[in-house]
């Protein structure tokens, strides 16, 4: 028994150990990823015989899982709350099959949205798909609720969902820590029971009333539980909150002096009803407060004295941050003539801000690390197809190929071949008719992971359609982005142990590619005439998709594997900036008078990348030192 | 203790160890701690924004105008972030040079104490640039009204990275003394 600083993902991590979680499936991807990478930890420390693996995609994680609570044993699928679009075809269908061992999928949401394509709702997924929710405000709910989900889910035998958001997957809390949870293994068996496991249509109908009956049951305990609890005020105004807002209301309310009943809501799906109707029926008036969208809201049936994100009383998008609430509850209590010191409250004083806006620069945005193999892929791609070319991309550290021209769309996992279809197809039909448009080279860049998870089949439909275009697969051997978790092309599993690695040149030919290259981007000069190459060979007649695989290892995270090529910018440089825009590596950086670029030695890897970034040839090797 | 603390500066200067380390502390000494940390996009080179609040589990999330303590490990993400810190609030930056005088006169009239320190050089100079995260821990012990101790930060440090524990303790020395 000790007491640890833990973010809420190794919270949810350390629940699902305690409670005797036997296989835990995940696909990386903010703000979810630690919950797994804890697991393992967890795994190693305690020496726990758990199933624990990185899928290849979401919907793999899922099904993964899913047999593993067929078979008995409780079981967790991780990912981000789009990651659960990816799964989403498993998740509404399990949810009329059930399950048998606890099972608990964890759709990381992220209100903001600080690094996701949407700010969607997973809670709203959960209700499409008529599986219950809980909804923690704390890292130490979140960790409590995963023992409340899996109990639920077994007595139930349906599949249940935890959602934390990013404001509690990355909050940081003391946690209480004992390790003395029972370790013994349940027994595994898969009662067979067609009607069930692989039901038919005509079953269909049956285990969907049985559906909707589990959930009546459910919310007649939902509104027994203790999760769901009210804190008396003498206001007239009510408000109702779930997640970390319930935090920030709480603090709010205690700086406004406004001593409102609160309703916690711990479970919005099946939504306790009674708890509702009772809670609004003594109050005036009351505010929903919950992130992202409108899942409790939703779901109260009078609405004539509710207020929130559907009425558009609170935002209707974004995080529900101290300000904005603070903003919403004040306007209100002005309303109502309570007397609230709301002036100095909740906003920054605005002489300061006049001041700071005069001599701010603009944010920061990320960037590409130093050395980065997807910056040489980028500019080598740039050099040789121009502003012309449409460059489709997709969703990992390579989008940031946007800083560079280089990503021109990015719409989800696995979408850059497809756009990339769309777009020839398009522009073929385009050019035979009457508008005669010019032929577009078009190449598309996609990484590693993302390739795996869901970039194969829009290649297998390119090649069948034969669409033309060039496709870059960046191979840096890891999943940078979301913190290198390893794909099924690395030489190991998750747990660091031995596995099979599929091959990209076996897989891409497979798919009918016939011109399949690899190589290192970092031969700036040998990389733009395989692209060059790969593009002839695809407009070619008897030409096909080209796929050219760049490989090198991710520079942040195997370090080693740079060469050392130390550079230096000499006294002739101008000041040009071409280097700065066209190569944009963040040790370059334009010196404080803007008469010359400068190296910024602590954030320089010596990757000696930059030199075909300057045509005037003023960054040089460093002539003291021997390159390699 | 309740106190509220925005942590800021650019993905990879340490701002997430900062934050760690002040709530390890505070959590060894027996206060409970809350957090909201950055992880995913912002360690590329981005702006890094943390809210930390020692002393309560209530809310880690800090609005503008209502942090007690400051803590910028990059200048032009200490401007940024200035509308944070409340009236009679304190700024503490890792910075050669003051702010510009037109946001001096704001902060004084505000009764924001602001204190700069080049802590990148200071820690250059002991042999490890990137130590400027521990440096102005020890400079936040020194100065604000956290309820820790320089001891408690050097056992706190140890505990967290025992390789580290001997430069550590040198850089919270510094940052110390510097004030
Ligand atoms: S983490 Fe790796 S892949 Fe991502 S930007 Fe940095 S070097 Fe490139
Ligand atoms: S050598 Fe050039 S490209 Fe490589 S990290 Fe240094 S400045 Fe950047």
């Amino acid at each position: 028994m000790g007491k640890s600083l833990m973010l809420g993902n190794e919270a949810i991590a350390l629940g699902l150990v305690e409670q005797n979680c036997r296989m835990i499936c995940a696909y990386p991807g903010t703000p979810s990823s630690e919950i797994m990478a804890s697991v393992l930890q967890q795994k190693k420390r305690l020496d726990c015989d758990l199933h624990a693996e990185w899928s290849v995609n979401e919907k793999v994680a899922f099904e993964v899982a899913l047999g593993g609570s067929w078979s008995g044993l409780r079981s967790a699928a991780i990912m981000k709350q789009v990651g659960l679009n990816v799964a989403s075809d498993a998740f509404f269908s399990a949810a009329y099959q059930g399950v048998k061992g606890g099972f608990i999928i964890i759709p990381a949401d992220d209100p903001g949205p600080s690094s996701s394509q949407t700010e969607q709702d997973s809670r709203l997924m959960a209700l499409t798909a008529k599986v219950p929710v809980f909804d923690p405000s704390t890292p130490q709910e979140a960790r409590e609720f995963v023992q409340y989900a899996l109990e639920l889910s077994e007595r139930h035998e349906l599949p249940v969902m935890l959602r934390p958001t990013r404001q509690i997957c990355h909050a940081v809390q003391d946690i209480d820590y004992h390790e003395d949870f029972s370790t013994e293994m349940p027994q595994v068996k898969f009662d067979k029971d067609p009607h069930r496991w692989a039901a038919t249509p005509r079953d269909r109908f049956r285990l969907h009333v049985e559906l909707n009956q589990k959930l009546k049951q459910i919310e007649d305990e939902f509104a027994e539980s203790p999760l769901n609890y009210v804190e008396a005020g003498t206001a007239k105004i009510g408000i109702i909150a779930s997640g970390m807002v319930y935090n920030v209301v709480r603090q709010v309310l205690k700086e406004l002096n406004y001593d409102a009943p609160l309703l916690k809501i711990g479970t919005p799906f099946p939504l306790p009803q009674k708890v509702m109707s009772d809670f609004i029926a003594d109050c005036e008036q009351v505010l929903v407060f919950e992130e992202t969208d409108y899942c409790i809201e939703l779901q109260i049936p009078d609405r004539r004295n509710v207020r929130g994100r559907l009425d558009g009383t609170i935002p209707s998008a974004g995080e529900l941050t101290p300000d904005v609430v603070g903003k919403v509850l004040a306007e209100l209590f002005s309303k109502g003539k309570v007397q609230v010191a709301t002036d100095k409250l909740f906003s920054a004083d605005s002489g300061l801000v006049a001041a700071i806006a005069k001599h701010q620069s603009p944010p920061r945005p990320p960037r590409l690390c130093p050395g980065c193999s997807h910056r040489s892929a980028f500019y080598a791609m740039k050099r040789e197809f121009g502003k012309r070319t449409l460059y489709p991309g997709d969703i990992g550290c390579y989008t940031l190929g946007t800083n560079l021209d280089a990503v021109d769309t990015c719409v989800d996992m696995g979408s850059g071949a497809d756009i990339a279809s769309g777009f020839y197809h398009a522009h073929k039909m385009g050019r035979t008719g009457r508008s005669g448009g010019k032929e577009r080279p078009i190449m598309v860049t996609i990484g590693d992971s993302t390739f795996l998870h869901s970039g194969l089949q829009p290649l297998m439909n390119a090649v069948h359609t034969d669409a033309r275009f060039v496709l870059l697969i960046l191979d840096n051997r890891t999943t940078a982005m979301t913190g290198f978790q390893p794909t099924p092309a690395n030489p190991e599993e998750a747990n660091g142990s031995p596995g099979r690695s599929v091959s990209f040149p076996d897989l891409v030919r497979a798919c009918g590619v016939e011109f399949v290259r690899e190589l290192d981007p970092y031969q700036h000069d040998d990389f733009r005439n395989v692209l060059r190459e790969a593009h002839e060979h695809c407009r070619s007649p008897q030409g096909r998709v080209a796929v050219v695989i760049a490989e090198r290892s991710c520079s942040l995270h195997e370090p080693e594997t740079v060469e050392n090529r130390p550079v230096q910018i000499t006294e002739e440089c101008d000041g040009c900036r071409y280097c700065l825009i066209a190569f944009e590596c963040p040790a370059l950086v334009l010196s404080t008078d803007g008469s010359r670029v400068d190296l910024n030695e602590d954030l320089c890897v010596d990757c000696g990348q930059c030199i075909d970034s300057c045509h005037k040839g003023f960054i040089i090797p460093d002539p003291e030192a021997a390159w390699t | 203790m309740d106190i509220k603390i925005i942590l800021c500066g650019i993905g990879g200067q340490g701002v997430v160890f900062l934050n760690r380390l002040l709530a390890r502390a505070a959590m060894d000494a027996g206060f409970p701690v809350m957090s909201l940390e950055s992880h995913g996009m912002s360690r590329r080179g981005g702006s890094v924004v943390l809210h930390l609040r020692l002393g309560s589990h209530e809310s880690p999330l800090v609005s503008q105008g209502g942090a007690d303590l400051l803590l910028a490990l990059d200048a032009q993400e200490g401007l940024r972030n200035l509308s944070f810190v409340k009236s009679g609030g304190m700024v503490i930056v890792n910075s050669k040079d003051e702010f510009p005088a037109e946001v001096s006169t704001e902060l004084k009239r505000l009764k924001i104490k602001t204190h700069s320190i080049n802590a990148t050089e200071l820690a250059r100079k002991m042999g490890k640039a990137t130590a400027a995260n521990v440096i102005l821990a020890g400079c936040t012990v020194a100065l604000s009204n956290v309820s820790l101790t320089k001891e408690a930060l050097q056992e706190s440090v140890a505990l967290m990275s025992p390789k580290a524990a001997k430069l550590n303790n040198k850089a919270i020395e510094i940052g110390y003394n510097t004030f």
